[in-house]
């Protein structure tokens, strides 16, 4: 399969909020960071992508299946693990395998156990006996034991330090190291996204700034500091953004490498994720 | 859906205070009955016995799990499942019919230890008790997993618990009314003739309403 989603012109319309003619693809194999401000609509995204809730769409297949028509046959190979939706903290690890294990048709419980093993979790601790971490990786255990070919993680690494977070990095490269598997996460903390994405799609709201490849993003944004002469020699085209400061300014430019060529002295610092989205939300754009 | 029945099952009988309730409600209902059976006929006592384990024993399975998806925000993780929200509402009426078939077997023993081996009154007498005991729970299940879809937990347990003390004044006037004063005449065979069909609809609609309620939330 080529694509993990493909999503064509998805609207999604709330009274105080749309999320607005959303189109991207997530090729198989590959891990896609959304990221966006709170309120961007990257939920609403999810729950539309997933079919937790309904849209208008030209097209929205997850892993070659219709959400709408076909969605319970889609999220048979879809793993889920959301910041604001766990498992009732009464349940113990070997419960929430036993129920599992009658709600996928490929739950594979030997496997589910390795990583109940491999993450050092207790099998008949309560949840809410156990630290969020370890809850956390119990979920992981969960989603990854019915051998998902596409883990959508909302704000899944939210509130773990940054050792547990590199610790479930690891098993996201892992998964991903399976060229069937993909990943589509949201998450605040774009250090992480640094880490491990090779798409990014950025949601400002309700709409799709971009969809663009890391490297791209690497090789295309930079920040250059310069005062009000070279800002206005600068072609519009180029700006993505600027931040007018005291004397000088700070401007996001998005074609990097063109720039390098024309103005070949020139100091530019590589733009990271967070820069490009504190310069899409804060920053302003050239008209 | 036999893994959201699972769980369910899991909430009301394997958490503590869920299953402590459950023995509590147990034995409140038969110190009821037999206080009860003290005063007045055993018939109305029985009558309140039944329809007390019955209802209650039917409907509650639902505030529990209710709770507990309420408490983790379960609902999203839950439809991220390879399952239709139908399903999801289904898995819920299924339990609950399992508790009705459950309860009113039990209030089917306690009938028949009563005809036969207390000899309180008639197999025909019993039979109608019992059978107006199921037509009762079924409705009453019916009503209430409404209040529970609409409602949420707290509100559907408030809205619950005044259904029930309706019922139980409903039916504290209707026996003691029979039984005492002799005002009401009844035909216990026209009642359960019209009292049946009707909770079975009214349970159907129930299932297609809450079915409703959920998908409109989460659309």
């Amino acid at each position: 399969m080529e694509h993990a989603i493909q999503v064509r012109n998805l609207t999604k319309k709330y009274k105080d909020f749309t999320l607005n003619d959303i189109s991207f693809d997530l090729p198989s194999g590959t891990i896609m960071g959304l990221i966006g401000e709170n309120g961007a609509g990257k939920s609403t995204l999810i729950n539309a992508i997933l079919g937790i809730s309904e849209s208008d769409y030209e097209q929205a297949d997850i892993l070659g299946y219709d959400i709408a028509s076909q969605g319970s046959f889609a999220r048979e190979d879809v793993a889920t693990i959301f910041c604001d939706s766990h498992f009732d903290q009464e349940f113990t690890p070997l419960f929430l395998g036993k129920m599992l294990s009658k709600v996928y048709k490929n739950w594979d419980q030997k496997a589910y156990m390795n990583y109940l093993e491999r993450f050092d979790l207790p099998l008949k601790k309560r949840l809410k006996k156990m630290s969020t971490g370890m809850r956390v990786k119990v979920e992981f255990a969960a989603a990854l034991s019915h051998h998902p070919k596409l883990l959508v993680l909302d704000e899944a690494t939210s509130g773990l330090d940054p050792v547990f977070r590199d610790e479930l990095l690891d098993i996201l490269r892992e998964f991903t190291e399976d060229e069937e598997h993909s990943v589509f996460i949201s998450s605040h903390i774009t250090s992480d996204l640094d880490k491990i994405a090779d798409y990014i799609a950025y949601l400002h709201e309700g709409n799709l700034q971009f969809v663009s490849s890391y490297d791209d993003l690497r090789n295309n944004y930079g920040i250059i500091n310069c005062g009000q002469q070279f800002f206005d020699a600068l072609s519009r085209e180029d700006i993505a953004a600027y931040r007018k400061e005291a004397y000088s300014y700070r401007v996001l430019v998005n074609n990097r490498q063109k720039l390098r060529q024309v103005f070949q002295d020139i100091q530019m610092e590589n733009a990271s994720i967070e820069d490009i989205m504190v310069f899409y939300v804060k920053g302003e754009k050239v008209r | 859906m036999k893994g959201i029945i699972l769980k369910d099952l899991y909430d009301n009988f394997r958490i503590g205070k869920n299953l402590a309730s459950y023995i509590f409600g147990g034995g409140f209902i038969i110190l009821f009955a037999l206080l009860f059976s003290a005063g007045v006929s055993t018939q109305f006592s029985f009558g309140w016995l039944i329809m007390m384990t019955s209802t209650i024993f039917s409907s509650c399975t639902l505030e529990s799990a209710c709770e507990q998806d309420e408490k983790a925000n379960f609902n999203r993780l839950l439809i991220s499942f390879p399952l239709s929200k139908t399903q999801i509402v289904l898995s819920r009426y299924l339990l609950t019919l399992c508790c009705i078939g459950a309860a009113n077997l039990l209030t089917l023993l306690l009938t028949l230890y009563t005809v036969f081996f207390r000899h309180s009154f008639s197999l025909k007498m019993g039979f109608a008790l019992w059978a107006l005991g199921l037509a009762i729970s079924i409705l009453f299940s019916g009503i209430s997993i409404i209040c529970y879809y609409l409602l949420g937990k707290k509100n559907g347990t408030i809205v619950y618990t005044i259904l029930f003390f309706i019922l139980a004044v409903v039916y504290n006037v209707f026996i003691v009314s029979l039984q005492s004063f002799g005002i009401i005449t009844i035909n216990w065979t026209f009642l359960l003739i019209i009292s049946i069909p009707v909770s079975i609809v009214v349970f159907a609609l129930s299932f297609l309403i809450s079915n409703w309620i959920f998908k409109r939330r989460y659309s």
